[in-house]
Parts: C-alpha cells; structure tokens; sequence
C-alpha cells in the first residue's frame, strides 16, 4: 500500500491513540475526585458531570436493600419511585395476612426496575407485582436513581449495566468514582443514616414523621413520556408474566393542584392505557377515583403523609379484593383504618 | 441518528474505514458506499422517511435529464414546475398542512362559525426543509443553464442525501458539491486534522454552551410571569447563544465530517453576533439558506433592479416566507417580518454591504461606534428572538410586554442560578472574538504544538466535565 493509501488508516490511528489518552486522563480525574478531601469533592459536585457525594448514602434506601436480601416469598411487590416507597405501608397489609415489600427509590423509574427485578424473582416469587407510575418518573432517563443505588448496593454485574443502560454520562462517572474509591466500605459495614424527618419500616416502607409542609408552590410543567422508559415497562411485564405473577400499573393520588400543574397529565393517562391494554394488564390512576386533601394528605408537593397513605391504602385494598387480586378478609375496612403500631379491634 | 449519540460515534469510523479502503480511483464505490451510509443514517429516526428522500431525489434527476435535452421554453417551465411542485408539495403536507388547517379553523372560529376539522396526525421527517431546498436548487439551476444535468444516478443520489449535511444543512448547491461526487478525492491530512478540530468545536458548542442553556432558557420561558425584566432579558440572551451554539455546532460538525471524507462544504456561519448591521447579520447567519433565498426568492422578483417600492415589497416577501420556512406557526413568520423591516432601512439607503471588512480589523478590541453598532444590532436580533422561541404569538407579546414594564430587578429572585450559563457565553464570546478572523473557533493548526494539544485536551475535559449527554437533539432538527 502506498504512502497515500495509508495516510487516512495513520490518521486513524494517531485518532484512537488520542482518544486513549483522554479516557486514561478521564478515569485518572474520576479517581481524583472519589478520593480527594472534601472542599474539591464539593466543587466537582456542584460543576461537573462527576456527581461524587451527590446521592445519600446510608439512607432507607441501603436499609431497604439490606432488608431485601432477607426476604423471600412475598404476596405482593411494590416497586416505583419514592411514590413507592413512601405510599404502600407494608404495616396495613400485614394486618390483612399478606407478605409485601416496597422495591422503591428515589426517582427509580422503569430502567431501574427492570435490573432491581430481573435477579430478584427468583427469590422473592410475588404473587402481584404493582408498579407505581408517577409521571415524572415516565420522562426520566433514570439517572438519579442509578446515583442512589451506586451508593448504597454492592458493585456488580447488575449496576454496570444500569449505569450503561441509563445512556447517563453522569450515571456512569457515578459507577466510576464507586470502582474508583480507594476506600469504599463493604455496603454491610456503611452506618445508616436516616433523616430526622422519616422513621423506616421493616418492608422497605419509609413514614414521615414530621408535619407537612404548608405554602406549597406548584409549577405549571409539562412532561414528555420517555419511550425507552416504556420499553423496560414492557420488560418487567414479560419477566413478571414468566414467573406467573400478576402485574398492577398505578398513579397514586397526588395533590389537585400538582395534576392540574402537569399540563399533559391527560395525554399521560392516555399513553399508559393503551400502553396496559396492548400488554394485556391493568391500569388505575388514582387520582381519577380519589381526591385527597392536600393539606393533610400530602407531606409536600408529591408524597402521601400517613393518613393519606392509610387512604390510599384502603382504596387499593378494595379494589384488589374485588378484582380477585387478593383474597377477602373478615373486619377488613376496620383493620385497614387502624393506625400503625395500635393493638387490634 | 444524533451527531451526539453513542450510535453515530460508531457509524462514524466505520464509514470512514471503509471509505477509504476502497480503491480511490473508484469514485463510482466509494459514492454508493456514501450513499448507503446516508440511507443508514438517515431510516436510523424512521425508515418511512426514506421514502420522501428518495422520491424527491428521483423526481429531480428525470426533471434534470429532461430539462437538460429540453430547449422549448414552456416544456422548460413545465418540468421545472414538477420539481418544485413536488418538493414543495412534500414539504407543504409535511409541515404545513396542520398550521394551514388549524388557522383556518381558527379564523372560522373568530367569525362565530364551528369548525370541526379532521385532525391528521403528521409526522415532519426530520431535514425534510433542508434537502428539499437543495435539490429544488439543482433543477433550478439546471433551468437557468447555470449547470448542467448529470447522468450518474449514484452521484446525484449521494449528492441529495449527503449524510453530514443531510438533516440540517449547509443547504449545498449542486455547482459546489456534486463536481465534488464526479471527481477523485485525496486524503488530506491538513484537511482531516481541521476537520476532527471543527467537530471538536461544534461538539463544544453543542454539548457544554447549547445543551446547558436550554435549561435555564425553557424554565424562564416556560413561566414568565413573576420574573423581573432582567431575568427575562437573561432568558432571551441565553436563548440567542443557545440558538447559535446548536445550529452553528452543528454546522461545524457536519462541515469537519465532509473534510474527513475529502468534501468541501460551504461555511454557513461567520461568527454573526458580532456584526455591525442587520445587513452584515444576514451575511454571517445561516449563510446557505440566506443566500438561497437571495438567489432563488429575492433575484427572481426582481432584487434591486427595481423601484424603491418594488425592493422594499420584495425583501419582505423574502424574510417572511423565510421566516415560514422555519416553521408553522405565526411566531416564525412575525420573525421574518421583523427582521425585513430591520433590513428594509439598510436596503433602502444601499448600505446592505456597509461592512465588508472584519470587525476590528488589525486591532484588539471594536471601537466605541464599531462597538455600539454590535450592540444595536444585537439587540434588534434579540427582539426578534422572543418571536423565535416563544410557543405562540400571545406570549411573545406577553413577555415582550413584561420585558418593558416593572418590576424591572427584584433581588429576592437571584441566588446565583445564572452565573454558569452567563460564564459559557462568556467564554464562548471570548473564543470567537479572538478567532474571528478564522473559519472556525478553534482553527489553530499555525499555533505552536504543545499549545495546540493543550488546547485539544482543554476541549475535550470542558465536553466531559461540563458537557450535558442527555441526548438533547438539535434545535433545527425540527425544521
């Protein structure tokens, strides 16, 4: 080959080369900031793509996938977002004789789902899985949640390929600084830490304790449904449907005033539909039956306090009995309505 | 397929490998191999467009062959026609169809009357704007005997769909790049290493500037209301750079990927922000498409080489169907028309090429007139922005009116959430001032080696610390 004829493969070359050079440069800043003091730590936090420190480690998250690794045979999964997490109380269906466990976290969307399940219904066998859909969640890429999970689960084969899934530069500089943290505690050794505002309940449920917040501010949004995230949805169906296990999709009531916010909320509520109806499973969006007191049903802008969890909850628990989902039990409504941690009637 | 996807930073070097294994004696392997990866490149956002892309290509190369072997006038007229009946045909049910139902409904509606109009759910094929004006300027050309037709069917079709500049421009003329499709090309080393630093820069521009604007541009547009003027002033000029960084970006990107492959395309950005008249603007501003309406609207009304009523009617005529082909809805074609009143004064009184030579010329810094001129005309250009990017004719009044009235500042609003992107332009403002008088930001090939590889890895650090890769498309791609 003449000098001509190779010039555009040694171009080539001295390209791959350099493009080498960077991502050993790359990795040499990742590990830079996973192990640098904490004023530098801040300042790649606060301007960078490298999200070190950002997400909470030791939150109910670590708890709750502590707990997971105990937990086998259950009668019902939840899995969502912090919608998830913080709206099914595991403490009401106990008291109906039903094993559950919330596989929520923060901002997790279908994508996180998807790798948090695919392992896990071997062992957790649940007899219905309900898959919260909270909107926003729908226009995700699922980065944060990959964020929260690096922090707080085991580096393995399933959180590389959620990182990479997420097609999140962040998320994957988030998997980085974890592989590159000289001094990463084993996850059973990290302390947990909870906030002051929130008690965590065996079953992956987390109660606020505090008060709700009052001069809550709504902000007109509207949200593009991410159809990737539709397509782990279809995933986690197929994989359910495998293990003969039943699916739910629901939107858990929200405040009037943040579903009037979501200008789309009806398009939204439309494209699920038809998307449950072509897999063949059912939808309900809650806030279509239920209205729920924003000042004494929600905590903040999104999230049920207590009572409105018992609510929700109870009108839930209705509609699975009279779907079939779970079977009928005796003084049903009056021990849905006792609160959590009171003797029986 | 996104020039900033993970999908396109593989096509890429696998077209080029093979491209250049090829014989380069064998133009003939080395168009269809082009052609194949554009077809890829293109059916990648849906297949149906292909469609589209290749009836448009068919259509224009039988009307190129018979205009060729047609001398009778009318005949001539006739096929021309075809061509752009067809293309813009096309282009009308694709892009237009839904704004011209819904204003008549809506108008309908104003008069008191129902109008119950069947709601057609069109997609716009991506680039559909872009290649239909490129091969409607072929036959056009062809027809004013500016070029002849070309026989090979391989040429034209690579020509057309050319995957660099495919889906939103430089809109090509066929008497600059297809002679580039008939003859031999040479690797250039120089040419490619150029090329690699103008992607670099448009990826910069795209990636870091544009990307990390839009955030704060949609939030501040998204709820006006509350917002001081200068917070909306703030929205507005974010938005001018985050218009500019995406589609000038992507010019760059597309201009560095032809010159890897041995093409030349047109430059279609001359640093405009820094022009000193909304003459000189439109010079520097998506310089294919201005000079495409220049060459194919404004001559064939007549131009200049009429009354001053005559001129006055066809540089309005120009900027607002210029504004519609931006897009279908009012806040385009209000955005035509503004700017052709900001040029009629600059026509009128024959100043439209007042400023040929560079800004600054030889000197570090504008005058205080040259610097005050930037400003004015900056300006100008930002008004007529809101129309832009506002979702409708409403709310650009509205803002436009809140941008004028109180409160004017209120504190409470700042924490230093636009210090970042007031930083990217900045430093992007800084990039471009010094590198004015270059092709592009970061034309540095004459500097010293290690200052230039600094350069590079500066570049390259900037795109992966400060870089958004959501994914977020292109800014024209809607067009």
């Amino acid at each position: 080959m003449s000098y001509e004829r190779k010039m555009p493969f040694r171009f080539f070359g001295r390209a791959i080369v350099f493009i080498a050079s960077l991502v050993i440069l790359w990795l040499g800043i990742v590990a830079v900031a996973a192990n640098s003091g904490k004023p530098i730590q801040s300042l790649f936090r606060q301007y960078t793509n490298i999200p070190v420190e950002l997400a909470r480690k030791g939150d109910s998250s670590l708890k709750r996938f502590q707990e997971l690794q105990t937990v086998s045979d259950v009668d019902i999964i939840f899995i969502g977002s912090s919608h998830c997490y913080r709206g099914f109380d595991p403490r009401i269906f106990k008291r109906l004789g039903l094993k559950t466990f919330n596989m929520g976290s923060t901002s997790q969307t279908p994508l996180n789902s998807y790798y948090l399940i695919r392992d896990r219904l071997d062992q957790l066998k649940p007899k219905l899985v309900i898959i919260e859909l909270y909107p926003v969640i729908l226009a995700g890429d699922g980065t944060e949640s990959t964020l929260d999970l690096l922090v707080n689960l085991p580096i393995n084969k399933e959180m590389i390929e959620m990182s990479f899934a997420t097609k999140s530069f962040m998320a994957v500089n988030a998997l980085l600084l974890e592989m590159l943290r000289v001094h990463r505690l084993p996850i059973d050794s990290v302390p947990i830490k909870m906030a002051s505002s929130d008690k965590y309940v065996p079953g992956g449920y987390v109660e606020r304790v505090d008060p709700p917040l009052s001069n809550l501010v709504f902000r007109p949004r509207q949200l593009p449904i991410n159809n990737r995230q539709l397509g782990y949805l279809a995933g986690i169906i197929r994989m359910t449907k495998k293990f003969n296990s039943k699916v739910l999709l629901v939107i858990q009531p929200i405040p009037v005033e943040s579903r009037q916010s979501i200008t789309n909320y009806d398009q939204i509520v439309d494209k699920v539909a038809i998307f449950a109806k072509a897999h063949d499973v059912d939808f309900i969006d809650f806030n279509s039956i239920m209205q729920l007191d924003t000042e004494t049903d929600f905590f903040d802008t999104d999230h049920l306090s207590q009572s409105g969890v018992i609510k929700f909850n109870k009108m839930l628990i209705e509609i699975l009995t009279e779907n079939g989902y779970i079977k009928p039990s005796p003084n049903m409504a009056d021990q849905i309505m006792r609160q959590p941690g009171s003797a029986p009637r | 397929m996104l020039f900033n996807s993970l999908a396109f930073a593989l096509f890429l070097p696998l077209v080029y490998l093979v491209y250049w294994s090829l014989p380069q004696k064998s133009v003939r392997w080395q168009n269809l191999l082009i052609l194949c990866a554009s077809y890829l490149f293109y059916g990648w956002w849906d297949y149906r467009f292909l469609s589209l892309i290749i009836v448009s290509s068919i259509t224009d190369y039988i009307v190129g062959l018979s205009l060729d072997n047609e001398s009778r006038i009318g005949r001539r007229k006739l096929l021309l026609l075809i061509s752009v009946v067809v293309n813009l045909g096309l282009l009308g049910f694709f892009k237009y169809f839904g704004f011209f139902v819904q204003s008549f409904a809506d108008l309908l509606t104003a008069f008191g009357l129902q109008a119950n109009m069947a709601a057609l759910r069109i997609i716009l094929p991506v680039g559909i704007s872009f290649y239909t004006f490129q091969t409607m300027s072929y036959t056009i050309d062809i027809y004013f005997r500016k070029i002849g037709a070309t026989r090979d069917v391989i040429s034209f079709f690579a020509f057309v769909s050319f995957f660099p500049q495919l889906v939103a421009g430089p809109i090509e003329r066929a008497s600059n790049l297809l002679p580039q499709f008939q003859s031999r090309r040479h690797f250039d080393r120089e040419r490619a290493v150029d090329g690699l630093r103008q992607m670099l820069y448009g990826l910069f521009k795209k990636i870091v500037i544009a990307d990390n604007l839009a955030r704060y541009v949609n939030e501040i547009f998204a709820s006006p209301a509350g917002l001081d003027s200068v917070i909306l002033f703030i929205g507005v000029f974010l938005f001018a750079f985050q218009i500019y960084c995406d589609f000038s970006g992507y010019s760059d990107i597309a201009i560095g990927v032809a010159r890897l492959f041995g093409f030349k395309l047109m430059r279609n950005f001359a640093f405009p922000y820094f022009s000193r008249d909304i003459g000189e603007f439109w010079r520097k501003w998506h310089i294919s498409l201005s000079s495409w309406f220049r060459d194919y609207v404004y001559i064939p009304l007549g131009g200049s080489r009429t009354t001053p009523r005559g001129r006055l009617k066809n540089i309005f005529v120009t900027f607002t169907v210029s504004g519609f082909w931006h897009g279908a809805n009012w806040t385009f074609i209000i955005w035509g028309m503004l700017h052709g009143l900001y040029y009629t004064p600059v026509m009128l009184f024959g100043k439209q090429n007042r400023f040929g030579k560079e800004v600054a010329a030889r000197r570090f810094l504008p005058g205080f007139r040259e610097f005050g001129a930037i400003t004015i005309t900056f300006l100008l250009v930002l008004l007529a922005w809101i129309f832009f990017r506002a979702e409708s004719l409403t709310s650009s009044i509205h803002y436009i009116a809140q941008l004028f009235s109180p409160p004017y500042f209120n504190g409470a609003l700042y924490h230093g959430q636009y210090v970042e992107p007031l930083l990217f332009c900045i430093v992007l403002i800084a990039i471009e001032w010094f590198q004015r008088d270059k092709q592009h930001g970061l034309e540095i090939g004459h500097w010293p080696r290690p200052t230039r590889w600094l350069a590079y890895y500066a570049v390259c650090m900037a795109l992966l610390l400060f870089g958004n890769f959501g994914e977020v498309s292109f800014i024209y791609f809607q067009f």
